[in-house]
């Protein structure tokens, strides 16, 4: 994961989630942070798009196993 | 015909029709019924079989065969859910006493519940089919087919008992050809908990009819996971909860579901505007709205959703609640419980073969809810909503909300005086409010408010967390020096959410 997206992610991660002690990483899942759930996983990911300046689509979206998942589908995004 | 020979029928007639789709894999309807006789065959052999039996919660093969395997042995289940706090979990298992319990995953059920809850866990294992015949004795009305646990205001979740009279009249009437027009090629989707009761419709009535149900698997985060199941299993027949479509809504225009011909939403209210958006995507489909509460068997009353028409019928853009499915009659009553006239708003009563006897070794609560009462001509069980709701020009109900402090979070029941009663416990404070109050997508979210707390709500929240399920952890606690009251010296609840806002 580039540094510029992992410290973009930690930023949303850490408003999102509640938890200034979130650093992200390319396993990280839903099973590792306790308020991950099915709601602010929906707010997570539209404060992704807003913070880089991308659209997801719903396949892309269910198909992230992981962090690592989101932060290379940004990268190709961007690019 | 009673719903377990109907299964045990299709069987018979088709084995090597496909039953049902869990973790990417098609099992047929002798594959199921062997599993489901293998798990018999491990019951049978028990020194005593127990009347009731606790299931795992899981979105296996098994678990459902476990699930059938319990009904045609003549017992109830109980489902329980691992993800739900041990010391609930604990108090279903001690009110339902419940000495086994069936597990997939044996490590999950002892993490789950206290072992002093309960004697056995007989893990489901798989692929060792001794080829056992299902086993489908006969059942009488009055006998129990399952008990769910829903919240309780007291802190301690209530126990709805449903008979097999209760589920045969559900499923007879929505197997009726002249209601939905199920046929055996359908395919179901089932969401759903098995701790909510619209998960009953979704597996069971398919596998009566000869059709398919698919399981959404239970590791999507996500409710955006139903629409790739929407669209890979090609369903036919979809039981939502309204707020999978606020979920869903960003992506609606990517969606192509050709194969949807009956989408049915249950739980919460409605909304117009968004069943429109969805309509869209599924301009061939029928649309309904469905109503009804776990204590009355799954749902009971039905509207058909039509663009133009259902614009006008639509009160502050809530979609109407329909009309009973045969066999049951509906009422809306005053406090004193007398039937109010058209258009008068009062508590939803309902009556009929689809409600219960009432709550499981409560009958406290069961006497404030449930009652017996004369309705053409016979003597009807009749249970006391809590909705409010007046019946319009058309004939139709419409809910208006609650009486009381009851909100859906995702469809799931939430009494707010059990979270209070949780913190209330903890804090040793007496002011304490939760409160639901809706987030951008217009789905609600659940708030705990604290009148003069100093310490840390580090505690709190652990303490919570290890009490109530996670769709019933507040999303937020707030401190506040006071807490607003109404004019009647209330806490103000409409303050307290304006606040949210």
């Amino acid at each position: 994961m580039k540094p510029e997206i992992a410290d973009k992610l930690n930023t949303v991660f850490r408003s999102v989630f509640r938890n200034p002690g979130i650093t992200v990483h390319e396993d990280m899942t839903a099973a590792e942070v306790e308020s991950w759930d099915s709601l602010s996983h929906m707010t997570m990911i539209q404060e992704v798009e807003k913070t880089f300046g991308v659209k997801f689509k719903l396949k892309e979206i269910t198909r992230m196993k992981n962090v690592g998942d989101m932060a290379a589908l940004i990268e190709e995004k961007l690019a | 015909m009673h719903f377990l020979d109907a299964f045990a029928q299709q069987v018979a007639r088709q084995p090597e029709a496909p039953a049902l789709w869990a973790h990417g894999q098609w099992y047929t309807y002798a594959e199921l019924a062997a599993r489901a006789g293998d798990i018999q065959a491990q019951l049978q052999a028990l020194p005593v079989l127990p009347p009731r039996i606790g299931v795992l919660t899981g979105d296996d093969m098994s678990t459902y065969a476990a699930l059938l395997a319990i009904l045609g042995l003549g017992c109830a289940y109980v489902p329980v859910n691992a993800h739900h706090p041990a010391e609930r979990n604990a108090a279903i298992l001690e009110d339902a006493e419940l000495t086994l319990l069936l597990a997939t995953r044996p490590e999950a059920a002892r993490q789950a519940i206290p072992p002093a809850h309960y004697r056995a866990v007989l893990p489901l294992t798989a692929g060792t089919s001794r080829a056992s015949a299902f086993v489908h004795k006969p059942a009488a009305p009055e006998q129990l087919a399952y008990i769910l646990f829903t919240s309780g205001s007291t802190g301690r979740p209530k126990g709805v008992p449903i008979s097999h009279g209760n589920l045969q009249t559900f499923l007879a009437a929505v197997a009726d050809p002249a209601v939905y027009a199920l046929e055996p090629r359908d395919r179901f989707l089932q969401m759903f908990d098995l701790t909510f009761d619209l998960s009953v419709y979704s597996w069971l009535l398919p596998l009566t009819l000869g059709a398919s149900t698919c399981v959404l698997p239970e590791d999507g985060i996500s409710y955006l996971h139903i629409a790739e199941l929407l669209e890979e299993c090609q369903l036919t027949v979809a039981l939502m909860v309204p707020s999978v479509l606020a979920y869903l809504q960003p992506y609606l225009e990517e969606l192509e579901l050709p194969h949807l011909r009956l989408s049915l939403f249950c739980g919460e209210a409605l909304p117009h505007a968004t069943t429109l958006a969805w309509s869209r995507c599924i301009p061939h489909a029928r649309i309904e709205n469905v109503y009804g509460p776990t204590e009355a068997t799954i749902f009971c009353l039905r509207y058909v959703w039509q663009a133009e028409r259902s614009a006008a019928e639509s009160v502050n853009g809530i979609v109407p609640i329909g009309r009973p499915l045969p066999g049951t009659y509906a009422y809306v009553a005053d406090a004193a419980g007398q039937p109010l006239p058209a258009g008068t708003p009062g508590e939803l009563c309902l009556l009929g073969a689809q409600v219960s006897t009432g709550y499981w070794h409560n009958p406290q609560k069961t006497a404030a809810a449930f009652f017996a009462t004369q309705w053409a001509g016979v003597q009807q069980q009749a249970y006391r909503t809590g909705d409010e709701a007046y019946v319009n020009i058309q004939g139709d109900f419409i809910y208006t909300g609650r009486i009381d402090n009851q909100v859906k979070i995702d469809g799931y029941r939430v009494e707010l005086g059990e979270i209070e009663h949780h913190a209330r416990t903890f804090t040793g404070l007496a002011q304490v409010a939760a409160v639901a109050a809706p987030v951008a997508n217009g789905n609600m979210t659940l708030h705990l408010f604290l009148e003069n707390y100093t310490a840390d709500t580090g505690p709190l929240k652990a303490h919570l967390a290890a009490q109530l399920p996670p769709y019933m952890q507040p999303r937020q606690i707030h401190k506040l020096d006071k807490l607003p009251l109404n004019v009647n010296g209330k806490i103000d609840r409409k303050a307290l959410a304006q606040r949210i806002a």
